[in-house]
Protein backbone atom coordinates (compact mmCIF):
# COMPACT_ATOMS: atom_id res chain seq x y z
CA UNK A 1 0.00 0.00 0.00
CA UNK A 2 1.58 3.28 -0.85
CA UNK A 3 1.80 6.46 1.51
CA UNK A 4 -1.17 8.32 0.07
CA UNK A 5 -3.26 5.38 0.06
CA UNK A 6 -2.62 4.60 3.94
CA UNK A 7 -3.58 8.04 4.73
CA UNK A 8 -6.80 8.11 2.97
CA UNK A 9 -6.94 5.05 4.72
CA UNK A 10 -7.47 7.67 7.86
CA UNK A 11 -10.13 9.48 6.51
CA UNK A 12 -13.44 9.45 5.94
CA UNK A 13 -14.12 10.59 2.17
CA UNK A 14 -17.46 11.51 0.85
CA UNK A 15 -17.52 12.40 -2.95
CA UNK A 16 -19.75 14.78 -3.13
CA UNK A 17 -20.02 14.76 -6.84
CA UNK A 18 -20.12 11.69 -9.06
CA UNK A 19 -21.87 10.38 -11.94
CA UNK A 20 -23.51 7.28 -13.44
CA UNK A 21 -25.66 6.52 -16.82
CA UNK A 22 -23.93 7.02 -20.19
CA UNK A 23 -22.54 10.53 -20.80
CA UNK A 24 -22.84 13.02 -23.21
CA UNK A 25 -20.94 12.83 -25.84
CA UNK A 26 -20.48 10.10 -28.33
CA UNK A 27 -23.37 7.88 -27.25
CA UNK A 28 -23.89 4.51 -29.19
CA UNK A 29 -27.66 4.32 -29.32
CA UNK A 30 -29.67 3.12 -28.46
CA UNK A 31 -28.06 3.63 -24.93
CA UNK A 32 -28.25 1.32 -21.93
CA UNK A 33 -30.35 2.72 -19.57
CA UNK A 34 -29.07 0.70 -16.63
CA UNK A 35 -25.41 -0.81 -16.90
CA UNK A 36 -24.67 -3.13 -13.98
CA UNK A 37 -21.09 -2.84 -15.22
CA UNK A 38 -20.83 0.92 -14.60
CA UNK A 39 -22.34 0.40 -11.23
CA UNK A 40 -19.51 -2.19 -10.32
CA UNK A 41 -17.17 -0.07 -12.07
CA UNK A 42 -17.90 2.89 -10.01
CA UNK A 43 -18.13 0.69 -6.44
CA UNK A 44 -14.25 -0.63 -7.61
CA UNK A 45 -13.29 3.07 -7.79
CA UNK A 46 -14.54 3.89 -4.90
CA UNK A 47 -12.30 0.83 -3.55
CA UNK A 48 -9.49 1.96 -4.84
CA UNK A 49 -9.52 5.51 -3.61
CA UNK A 50 -11.12 4.36 0.02
CA UNK A 51 -14.07 6.96 -1.28
CA UNK A 52 -16.83 5.58 1.91
CA UNK A 53 -19.89 7.65 0.34
CA UNK A 54 -20.15 9.28 -3.07
CA UNK A 55 -23.44 11.77 -4.06
CA UNK A 56 -24.19 10.01 -7.01
CA UNK A 57 -26.43 11.27 -10.39
CA UNK A 58 -27.37 10.18 -13.42
CA UNK A 59 -26.51 12.08 -16.86
CA UNK A 60 -29.16 10.25 -19.04
CA UNK A 61 -32.33 12.28 -17.16
CA UNK A 62 -30.42 15.47 -18.02
CA UNK A 63 -29.91 14.70 -21.21
CA UNK A 64 -33.17 13.66 -22.73
CA UNK A 65 -35.53 16.69 -23.56
CA UNK A 66 -38.33 14.29 -23.29
CA UNK A 67 -38.10 11.65 -20.93
CA UNK A 68 -37.82 7.30 -22.57
CA UNK A 69 -38.27 5.66 -19.37
CA UNK A 70 -40.81 6.38 -16.23
CA UNK A 71 -37.89 7.73 -14.38
CA UNK A 72 -35.80 9.06 -17.61
CA UNK A 73 -32.77 7.18 -16.61
CA UNK A 74 -32.16 7.74 -13.37
CA UNK A 75 -33.23 4.42 -12.49
CA UNK A 76 -29.05 3.41 -12.93
CA UNK A 77 -28.77 5.36 -9.90
CA UNK A 78 -31.67 3.88 -8.09
CA UNK A 79 -30.11 0.57 -8.50
CA UNK A 80 -26.67 1.39 -7.45
CA UNK A 81 -28.51 2.65 -4.26
CA UNK A 82 -30.42 -0.42 -4.01
CA UNK A 83 -27.82 -2.55 -3.97
CA UNK A 84 -25.26 -0.49 -2.25
CA UNK A 85 -27.16 1.68 0.26
CA UNK A 86 -24.83 2.49 2.71
CA UNK A 87 -22.41 3.63 0.10
CA UNK A 88 -24.45 6.16 -2.64
CA UNK A 89 -26.04 9.18 -1.83
CA UNK A 90 -28.44 9.36 -4.85
CA UNK A 91 -29.28 12.65 -6.05
CA UNK A 92 -32.16 12.74 -8.27
CA UNK A 93 -32.24 14.69 -11.58
CA UNK A 94 -35.64 16.24 -12.43
CA UNK A 95 -37.07 16.97 -15.95
CA UNK A 96 -37.61 20.54 -15.14
CA UNK A 97 -39.92 20.66 -18.64
CA UNK A 98 -42.25 18.65 -17.48
CA UNK A 99 -45.17 20.34 -15.52
CA UNK A 100 -44.65 21.89 -12.11
CA UNK A 101 -46.97 19.45 -10.13
CA UNK A 102 -45.32 16.38 -11.72
CA UNK A 103 -41.95 17.23 -11.26
CA UNK A 104 -42.99 17.80 -8.02
CA UNK A 105 -44.77 14.89 -7.97
CA UNK A 106 -41.63 12.29 -9.26
CA UNK A 107 -39.48 14.16 -6.47
CA UNK A 108 -41.98 13.42 -3.66
CA UNK A 109 -41.31 9.66 -5.07
CA UNK A 110 -37.74 10.26 -5.11
CA UNK A 111 -37.79 10.82 -1.92
CA UNK A 112 -39.64 8.70 -0.04
CA UNK A 113 -39.84 5.24 -1.97
CA UNK A 114 -36.14 5.37 -3.23
CA UNK A 115 -34.47 7.48 -1.08
CA UNK A 116 -33.05 10.30 -2.50
CA UNK A 117 -31.27 12.69 -0.51
CA UNK A 118 -30.71 15.51 -2.78
CA UNK A 119 -31.48 17.00 -6.67
CA UNK A 120 -28.88 17.35 -9.05
CA UNK A 121 -29.35 20.07 -11.92
CA UNK A 122 -27.17 20.55 -14.93
CA UNK A 123 -28.19 23.76 -17.08
CA UNK A 124 -24.98 23.48 -18.97
CA UNK A 125 -26.77 20.14 -20.62
CA UNK A 126 -30.54 21.08 -19.88
CA UNK A 127 -30.40 23.95 -21.41
CA UNK A 128 -31.78 26.52 -19.03
CA UNK A 129 -30.85 29.72 -16.96
CA UNK A 130 -29.96 28.54 -13.59
CA UNK A 131 -32.23 30.67 -12.00
CA UNK A 132 -35.11 30.94 -14.44
CA UNK A 133 -38.78 29.97 -12.81
CA UNK A 134 -38.87 26.80 -14.88
CA UNK A 135 -36.19 25.31 -11.96
CA UNK A 136 -38.95 26.48 -9.24
CA UNK A 137 -41.05 23.73 -8.54
CA UNK A 138 -37.61 21.59 -7.60
CA UNK A 139 -36.87 24.26 -5.24
CA UNK A 140 -40.05 24.10 -3.59
CA UNK A 141 -40.02 20.35 -3.30
CA UNK A 142 -36.42 20.64 -2.06
CA UNK A 143 -37.36 23.14 0.56
CA UNK A 144 -40.04 20.66 1.65
CA UNK A 145 -37.51 17.67 2.20
CA UNK A 146 -35.05 19.99 3.46
CA UNK A 147 -32.63 18.40 1.18
CA UNK A 148 -30.02 20.43 -1.27
CA UNK A 149 -29.91 21.07 -4.69
CA UNK A 150 -26.59 20.21 -6.59
CA UNK A 151 -25.95 22.72 -9.90
CA UNK A 152 -23.00 22.25 -11.96
CA UNK A 153 -21.34 25.70 -12.24
CA UNK A 154 -18.73 27.63 -14.37
CA UNK A 155 -20.48 27.05 -17.93
CA UNK A 156 -21.52 30.41 -19.67
CA UNK A 157 -24.46 31.40 -19.93
CA UNK A 158 -26.37 29.23 -17.78
CA UNK A 159 -24.18 27.97 -15.05
CA UNK A 160 -22.97 31.05 -14.27
CA UNK A 161 -21.98 31.84 -10.15
CA UNK A 162 -24.50 34.58 -10.40
CA UNK A 163 -27.67 32.80 -11.59
CA UNK A 164 -26.77 30.10 -8.83
CA UNK A 165 -26.66 32.40 -6.18
CA UNK A 166 -29.53 34.22 -7.28
CA UNK A 167 -31.96 30.98 -6.87
CA UNK A 168 -30.24 29.91 -3.92
CA UNK A 169 -31.30 33.81 -2.80
CA UNK A 170 -34.74 33.17 -3.36
CA UNK A 171 -34.89 29.89 -1.71
CA UNK A 172 -32.61 30.51 1.30
CA UNK A 173 -34.22 27.21 3.25
CA UNK A 174 -32.75 25.11 0.58
CA UNK A 175 -28.69 24.56 0.33
CA UNK A 176 -27.56 24.91 -2.99
CA UNK A 177 -23.89 22.95 -3.77
CA UNK A 178 -22.29 24.85 -6.62
CA UNK A 179 -20.38 22.35 -8.22
CA UNK A 180 -17.06 23.02 -9.60
CA UNK A 181 -17.03 26.32 -8.05
CA UNK A 182 -17.06 27.88 -10.78
CA UNK A 183 -14.71 25.46 -12.82
CA UNK A 184 -11.47 26.37 -15.04
CA UNK A 185 -13.42 29.49 -16.37
CA UNK A 186 -15.53 31.26 -14.12
CA UNK A 187 -13.28 30.89 -10.36
CA UNK A 188 -13.44 34.44 -9.70
CA UNK A 189 -17.39 34.33 -9.21
CA UNK A 190 -17.40 31.37 -7.38
CA UNK A 191 -16.28 32.92 -3.94
CA UNK A 192 -18.20 36.23 -4.62
CA UNK A 193 -21.57 34.88 -5.74
CA UNK A 194 -21.64 32.15 -2.65
CA UNK A 195 -20.88 35.37 -0.12
CA UNK A 196 -24.42 36.93 -1.31
CA UNK A 197 -25.94 33.58 0.16
CA UNK A 198 -25.29 31.78 3.08
CA UNK A 199 -26.41 28.33 1.59
CA UNK A 200 -24.48 27.68 -1.11
CA UNK A 201 -21.46 25.76 -0.77
CA UNK A 202 -19.00 25.06 -2.74
CA UNK A 203 -17.75 21.59 -4.24
CA UNK A 204 -14.49 21.79 -6.20
CA UNK A 205 -13.95 19.23 -8.91
CA UNK A 206 -12.41 20.70 -11.86
CA UNK A 207 -11.01 23.46 -9.82
CA UNK A 208 -7.30 22.75 -8.72
CA UNK A 209 -6.50 26.32 -7.11
CA UNK A 210 -4.86 25.89 -3.70
CA UNK A 211 -4.93 29.67 -2.80
CA UNK A 212 -8.89 29.96 -3.72
CA UNK A 213 -10.21 27.00 -1.49
CA UNK A 214 -8.20 28.21 1.13
CA UNK A 215 -9.49 31.69 0.60
CA UNK A 216 -13.07 29.94 0.48
CA UNK A 217 -12.32 28.28 4.19
CA UNK A 218 -11.00 31.78 5.28
CA UNK A 219 -14.13 34.24 4.08
CA UNK A 220 -17.18 31.98 4.05
CA UNK A 221 -15.95 29.20 6.60
CA UNK A 222 -14.91 25.53 6.95
CA UNK A 223 -18.30 24.14 6.47
CA UNK A 224 -19.43 25.66 2.96
CA UNK A 225 -16.51 23.59 0.98
CA UNK A 226 -16.87 19.99 0.08
CA UNK A 227 -14.61 17.41 -1.40
CA UNK A 228 -15.49 16.52 -4.81
CA UNK A 229 -13.87 14.47 -7.76
CA UNK A 230 -16.70 14.71 -10.75
CA UNK A 231 -15.42 11.01 -10.72
CA UNK A 232 -11.87 12.17 -11.35
CA UNK A 233 -8.63 10.89 -9.77
CA UNK A 234 -9.38 11.09 -6.33
CA UNK A 235 -6.20 10.39 -4.57
CA UNK A 236 -4.62 13.61 -6.48
CA UNK A 237 -7.78 15.62 -5.05
CA UNK A 238 -6.87 14.07 -1.79
CA UNK A 239 -3.53 15.39 -1.81
CA UNK A 240 -4.23 18.74 -2.66
CA UNK A 241 -6.48 19.03 0.36
CA UNK A 242 -3.47 17.30 2.64
CA UNK A 243 -1.44 20.32 1.28
CA UNK A 244 -4.09 23.54 2.10
CA UNK A 245 -2.75 25.59 4.78
CA UNK A 246 -5.74 24.70 7.28
CA UNK A 247 -6.25 22.93 10.31
CA UNK A 248 -6.78 18.53 10.32
CA UNK A 249 -10.17 19.67 12.10
CA UNK A 250 -10.94 21.49 8.54
CA UNK A 251 -9.44 19.08 5.93
CA UNK A 252 -11.81 16.14 7.72
CA UNK A 253 -14.56 18.53 7.41
CA UNK A 254 -13.94 19.39 3.54
CA UNK A 255 -13.04 15.23 3.08
CA UNK A 256 -16.39 14.20 4.14
CA UNK A 257 -17.80 16.02 7.59
CA UNK A 258 -19.52 19.13 5.42
CA UNK A 259 -21.15 16.67 2.78
CA UNK A 260 -22.81 14.04 5.95
CA UNK A 261 -24.09 17.16 6.79
CA UNK A 262 -25.20 18.74 4.24
CA UNK A 263 -27.12 15.40 2.86
CA UNK A 264 -28.23 14.82 6.85
CA UNK A 265 -26.85 11.50 7.06
CA UNK A 266 -25.99 9.50 10.52
CA UNK A 267 -21.97 9.69 11.24
CA UNK A 268 -21.10 6.00 9.42
CA UNK A 269 -18.82 3.49 11.44
CA UNK A 270 -15.61 4.28 10.21
CA UNK A 271 -15.53 7.93 11.03
CA UNK A 272 -12.09 8.16 12.66
CA UNK B 1 8.04 7.03 -8.93
CA UNK B 2 10.68 7.81 -6.27
CA UNK B 3 12.91 5.72 -8.31
CA UNK B 4 12.08 7.58 -11.49
CA UNK B 5 13.97 10.75 -13.24
CA UNK B 6 11.47 13.62 -13.07
CA UNK B 7 11.35 16.67 -14.48
CA UNK B 8 8.53 18.79 -13.95
CA UNK B 9 8.09 21.57 -16.96
CA UNK B 10 5.67 23.66 -15.57
CA UNK B 11 6.47 25.61 -12.23
CA UNK B 12 7.08 28.92 -11.04
CA UNK B 13 8.46 30.53 -8.34
CA UNK B 14 6.70 34.06 -7.00
CA UNK B 15 2.67 33.04 -7.92
CA UNK B 16 0.86 31.87 -10.94
CA UNK B 17 -1.75 34.18 -12.92
CA UNK B 18 -4.25 31.55 -11.27
CA UNK B 19 -3.63 32.37 -7.93
CA UNK B 20 -2.18 36.01 -7.62
CA UNK B 21 -5.46 37.39 -7.25
CA UNK B 22 -6.77 35.01 -4.52
CA UNK B 23 -3.44 35.33 -2.19
CA UNK B 24 -0.86 38.02 -2.41
CA UNK B 25 2.21 35.56 -1.01
CA UNK B 26 5.05 35.14 -3.09
CA UNK B 27 6.63 31.72 -3.10
CA UNK B 28 10.61 31.48 -3.10
CA UNK B 29 12.70 29.01 -4.80
CA UNK B 30 14.03 27.57 -1.39
CA UNK B 31 10.43 26.65 -1.08
CA UNK B 32 10.56 25.37 -4.66
CA UNK B 33 13.25 22.73 -3.58
CA UNK B 34 11.66 21.90 -0.72
CA UNK B 35 8.66 20.56 -2.31
CA UNK B 36 10.73 19.14 -5.04
CA UNK B 37 12.45 17.30 -2.27
CA UNK B 38 10.03 16.22 -0.74
CA UNK B 39 7.69 14.67 -4.53
CA UNK B 40 11.40 12.94 -5.52
CA UNK B 41 11.42 15.73 -8.38
CA UNK B 42 14.18 15.88 -9.96
CA UNK B 43 14.43 19.16 -11.79
CA UNK B 44 11.95 22.09 -12.48
CA UNK B 45 11.43 23.94 -15.72
CA UNK B 46 10.54 27.53 -13.44
CA UNK B 47 9.30 30.83 -15.23
CA UNK B 48 8.36 34.09 -13.58
CA UNK B 49 4.21 33.92 -12.41
CA UNK B 50 2.04 36.53 -10.96
CA UNK B 51 1.29 39.73 -11.89
CA UNK B 52 0.91 40.69 -15.22
CA UNK B 53 3.77 44.31 -13.81
CA UNK B 54 5.80 41.43 -12.70
CA UNK B 55 6.92 39.82 -15.02
CA UNK B 56 10.80 41.60 -15.40
CA UNK B 57 11.11 41.50 -11.73
CA UNK B 58 10.27 37.86 -11.58
CA UNK B 59 12.48 36.97 -14.70
CA UNK B 60 14.96 38.34 -12.28
CA UNK B 61 14.06 36.25 -9.36
CA UNK B 62 14.09 33.27 -12.04
CA UNK B 63 17.64 34.20 -12.53
CA UNK B 64 18.62 34.04 -9.03
CA UNK B 65 17.17 30.55 -8.31
CA UNK B 66 19.03 29.49 -11.65
CA UNK B 67 22.10 30.76 -10.28
CA UNK B 68 21.28 29.02 -6.54
CA UNK B 69 20.46 25.73 -7.64
CA UNK B 70 21.82 25.47 -11.33
CA UNK B 71 21.30 21.43 -11.13
CA UNK B 72 17.55 21.81 -10.22
CA UNK B 73 16.07 25.01 -11.90
CA UNK B 74 15.78 25.28 -15.59
CA UNK B 75 15.18 28.67 -16.26
CA UNK B 76 12.54 29.31 -18.80
CA UNK B 77 12.17 33.03 -19.38
CA UNK B 78 8.66 34.96 -19.38
CA UNK B 79 8.13 37.28 -22.28
CA UNK B 80 5.70 39.93 -22.54
CA UNK B 81 5.45 41.00 -26.13
CA UNK B 82 3.84 44.87 -25.51
CA UNK B 83 7.28 45.92 -23.78
CA UNK B 84 9.85 47.39 -26.22
CA UNK B 85 12.75 45.15 -25.42
CA UNK B 86 10.83 41.86 -25.21
CA UNK B 87 13.60 40.60 -27.81
CA UNK B 88 16.32 41.82 -25.72
CA UNK B 89 15.28 39.73 -22.66
CA UNK B 90 14.83 37.13 -25.18
CA UNK B 91 18.56 37.15 -26.15
CA UNK B 92 19.69 38.33 -22.81
CA UNK B 93 17.85 35.25 -20.89
CA UNK B 94 18.52 32.43 -23.18
CA UNK B 95 22.00 33.32 -24.63
CA UNK B 96 23.50 34.98 -21.88
CA UNK B 97 22.46 33.76 -18.80
CA UNK B 98 21.57 29.98 -20.09
CA UNK B 99 17.85 29.71 -20.08
CA UNK B 100 16.71 26.38 -21.93
CA UNK B 101 13.19 27.81 -22.36
CA UNK B 102 10.36 30.20 -23.12
CA UNK B 103 6.92 30.85 -21.49
CA UNK B 104 4.22 32.73 -23.08
CA UNK B 105 1.00 33.66 -21.42
CA UNK B 106 -1.00 35.14 -24.34
CA UNK B 107 -4.02 35.39 -21.84
CA UNK B 108 -2.32 36.99 -19.33
CA UNK B 109 -0.57 39.51 -21.62
CA UNK B 110 -3.07 40.34 -24.11
CA UNK B 111 -1.59 39.08 -26.96
CA UNK B 112 -3.10 36.37 -29.14
CA UNK B 113 -1.66 33.66 -31.01
CA UNK B 114 -1.48 34.15 -34.31
CA UNK B 115 -1.90 37.67 -34.50
CA UNK B 116 0.20 39.41 -32.34
CA UNK B 117 3.39 40.38 -34.21
CA UNK B 118 6.05 40.33 -31.73
CA UNK B 119 4.80 36.44 -31.11
CA UNK B 120 6.63 35.78 -35.04
CA UNK B 121 9.75 37.30 -33.91
CA UNK B 122 9.97 35.14 -30.76
CA UNK B 123 8.92 32.33 -32.53
CA UNK B 124 11.40 33.11 -35.38
CA UNK B 125 14.55 33.26 -32.30
CA UNK B 126 13.29 30.24 -30.72
CA UNK B 127 13.91 28.19 -33.63
CA UNK B 128 17.40 29.91 -33.41
CA UNK B 129 18.24 29.14 -30.22
CA UNK B 130 16.45 25.49 -30.61
CA UNK B 131 14.55 25.76 -26.95
CA UNK B 132 10.59 25.21 -26.52
CA UNK B 133 8.23 27.53 -25.76
CA UNK B 134 5.61 26.88 -22.83
CA UNK B 135 2.57 28.62 -23.59
CA UNK B 136 -0.89 28.71 -21.24
CA UNK B 137 -3.37 26.79 -23.81
CA UNK B 138 -7.18 26.60 -23.41
CA UNK B 139 -8.47 30.32 -22.99
CA UNK B 140 -10.51 31.82 -25.78
CA UNK B 141 -9.91 33.98 -27.94
CA UNK B 142 -5.85 33.41 -26.92
CA UNK B 143 -4.97 29.95 -26.83
CA UNK B 144 -7.35 27.78 -28.64
CA UNK B 145 -6.07 24.42 -29.68
CA UNK B 146 -6.66 25.12 -33.27
CA UNK B 147 -4.75 28.42 -32.90
CA UNK B 148 -1.60 25.86 -31.83
CA UNK B 149 -2.08 23.35 -34.44
CA UNK B 150 -1.50 26.32 -36.82
CA UNK B 151 1.50 27.27 -35.04
CA UNK B 152 3.13 24.49 -34.73
CA UNK B 153 2.62 23.42 -38.85
CA UNK B 154 4.10 27.45 -39.38
CA UNK B 155 7.06 26.64 -37.24
CA UNK B 156 7.70 23.09 -37.03
CA UNK B 157 11.20 23.66 -35.66
CA UNK B 158 10.06 24.76 -32.64
CA UNK B 159 8.98 22.26 -29.73
CA UNK B 160 5.81 24.19 -28.39
CA UNK B 161 4.62 23.16 -25.21
CA UNK B 162 1.05 23.29 -24.15
CA UNK B 163 0.55 24.13 -20.55
CA UNK B 164 -2.72 22.52 -18.70
CA UNK B 165 -3.50 20.85 -22.31
CA UNK B 166 -6.07 22.98 -22.74
CA UNK B 167 -8.05 22.05 -20.26
CA UNK B 168 -10.63 24.01 -19.80
CA UNK B 169 -13.89 24.77 -22.01
CA UNK B 170 -11.93 24.25 -25.08
CA UNK B 171 -10.56 20.99 -24.30
CA UNK B 172 -13.35 19.31 -27.15
CA UNK B 173 -11.25 20.88 -29.68
CA UNK B 174 -7.63 19.58 -28.47
CA UNK B 175 -7.82 16.23 -30.00
CA UNK B 176 -7.86 16.99 -33.60
CA UNK B 177 -5.81 19.62 -33.41
CA UNK B 178 -3.10 18.08 -31.63
CA UNK B 179 -2.85 15.56 -34.41
CA UNK B 180 -2.21 18.12 -36.55
CA UNK B 181 1.23 19.33 -35.62
CA UNK B 182 4.16 16.50 -34.31
CA UNK B 183 5.56 19.60 -32.65
CA UNK B 184 2.68 20.35 -30.48
CA UNK B 185 3.90 18.78 -26.54
CA UNK B 186 0.98 18.29 -24.05
CA UNK B 187 1.59 18.90 -20.68
CA UNK B 188 -0.23 17.63 -17.57
CA UNK B 189 -0.60 20.54 -15.01
CA UNK B 190 -4.72 20.39 -14.35
CA UNK B 191 -5.88 17.40 -13.68
CA UNK B 192 -3.49 15.43 -15.54
CA UNK B 193 -4.50 16.85 -18.67
CA UNK B 194 -3.14 15.12 -22.21
CA UNK B 195 -0.85 12.71 -20.24
CA UNK B 196 -2.73 9.56 -22.15
CA UNK B 197 -1.08 11.16 -25.57
CA UNK B 198 2.23 9.45 -24.55
CA UNK B 199 1.00 6.36 -26.00
CA UNK B 200 -1.81 7.83 -28.72
CA UNK B 201 0.53 10.24 -30.21
CA UNK B 202 3.69 8.72 -29.90
CA UNK B 203 7.09 9.30 -28.18
CA UNK B 204 7.78 12.63 -26.64
CA UNK B 205 4.43 14.15 -27.04
CA UNK B 206 3.47 14.49 -23.64
CA UNK B 207 5.24 15.84 -20.63
CA UNK B 208 4.66 16.18 -16.80
CA UNK B 209 3.86 19.50 -15.25
CA UNK B 210 2.17 20.87 -12.06
CA UNK B 211 1.91 24.69 -12.03
CA UNK B 212 2.83 24.49 -8.44
CA UNK B 213 2.55 26.74 -6.83
CA UNK B 214 -1.07 26.97 -7.64
CA UNK B 215 -1.64 23.17 -7.51
CA UNK B 216 -0.61 20.52 -5.47
CA UNK B 217 2.77 19.16 -7.05
CA UNK B 218 2.21 15.54 -5.46
CA UNK B 219 -1.44 16.04 -6.43
CA UNK B 220 -0.02 16.64 -10.20
CA UNK B 221 2.05 13.50 -10.11
CA UNK B 222 -0.34 11.38 -8.72
CA UNK B 223 -2.32 11.72 -12.02
CA UNK B 224 0.73 10.49 -14.13
CA UNK B 225 1.11 7.51 -11.59
CA UNK B 226 -2.42 7.02 -12.22
CA UNK B 227 -2.80 6.98 -15.76
CA UNK B 228 -1.97 3.29 -16.74
CA UNK B 229 1.15 4.25 -18.76
CA UNK B 230 3.68 1.46 -19.43
CA UNK B 231 6.94 2.03 -17.51
CA UNK B 232 8.62 3.51 -20.64
CA UNK B 233 5.76 5.39 -21.26
CA UNK B 234 5.78 6.97 -17.62
CA UNK B 235 9.33 7.42 -17.31
CA UNK B 236 9.54 9.54 -20.73
CA UNK B 237 6.15 11.62 -19.34
CA UNK B 238 8.08 12.40 -15.50
CA UNK B 239 10.82 13.34 -16.97
CA UNK B 240 13.08 11.78 -20.11
CA UNK B 241 11.09 12.91 -22.80
CA UNK B 242 11.63 16.69 -21.12
CA UNK B 243 15.28 16.08 -21.08
CA UNK B 244 15.05 15.34 -24.99
CA UNK B 245 13.13 18.52 -25.64
CA UNK B 246 15.32 20.57 -23.64
CA UNK B 247 18.86 18.35 -24.46
CA UNK B 248 19.98 17.45 -21.47
CA UNK B 249 22.60 14.82 -21.32
CA UNK B 250 21.62 12.07 -19.15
Amino acid sequence: MSETDALMEQYFIVDAHVHLGHGCYGVQKPAKIIDYQRIDGLMNWMSRYHVSMAAVSAIPPMVYRVWKTPYGGNEEVMEAMRRHPDKMIGLWVPNVFEEADIVKKRIDEAVAVHGFKGMKLHPWVQAFPANHPIAYPVFEAAAKHRLPVEFHSGTAPYTTPLLIADVAMRFPEVPVIMGHMGKHDMYHDAIPAARLSDNVYLEFSGNVILAQWEKAVKELGPHRLLFGTDGGNVAAYFLSVMDLEVSEEVKRMILGENALNLFRLKPHMGIP
Amino acid sequence: MRDSFIIDAHVHVGSTYMMCYFTDRRFTASELIAVMDRCGVSKACVSGGGLPHEVKKMNEEVLKAVKAYPDRIIGFVRLQPWFDDVLDDLDFYIRDCGFKGIKLHPMQDMACLLIEPTYDAIFEKAAKYRVPILIHSGTVPWTMPGQFADLALMYPEVKIIMGHSCQNLTYQHLGASVKRAPNLILESSTFGGGIGSARTLGKDRAVYGSNWPAMSMRAALRYVEDAGLTDEERSDVLGMSMARILGINL
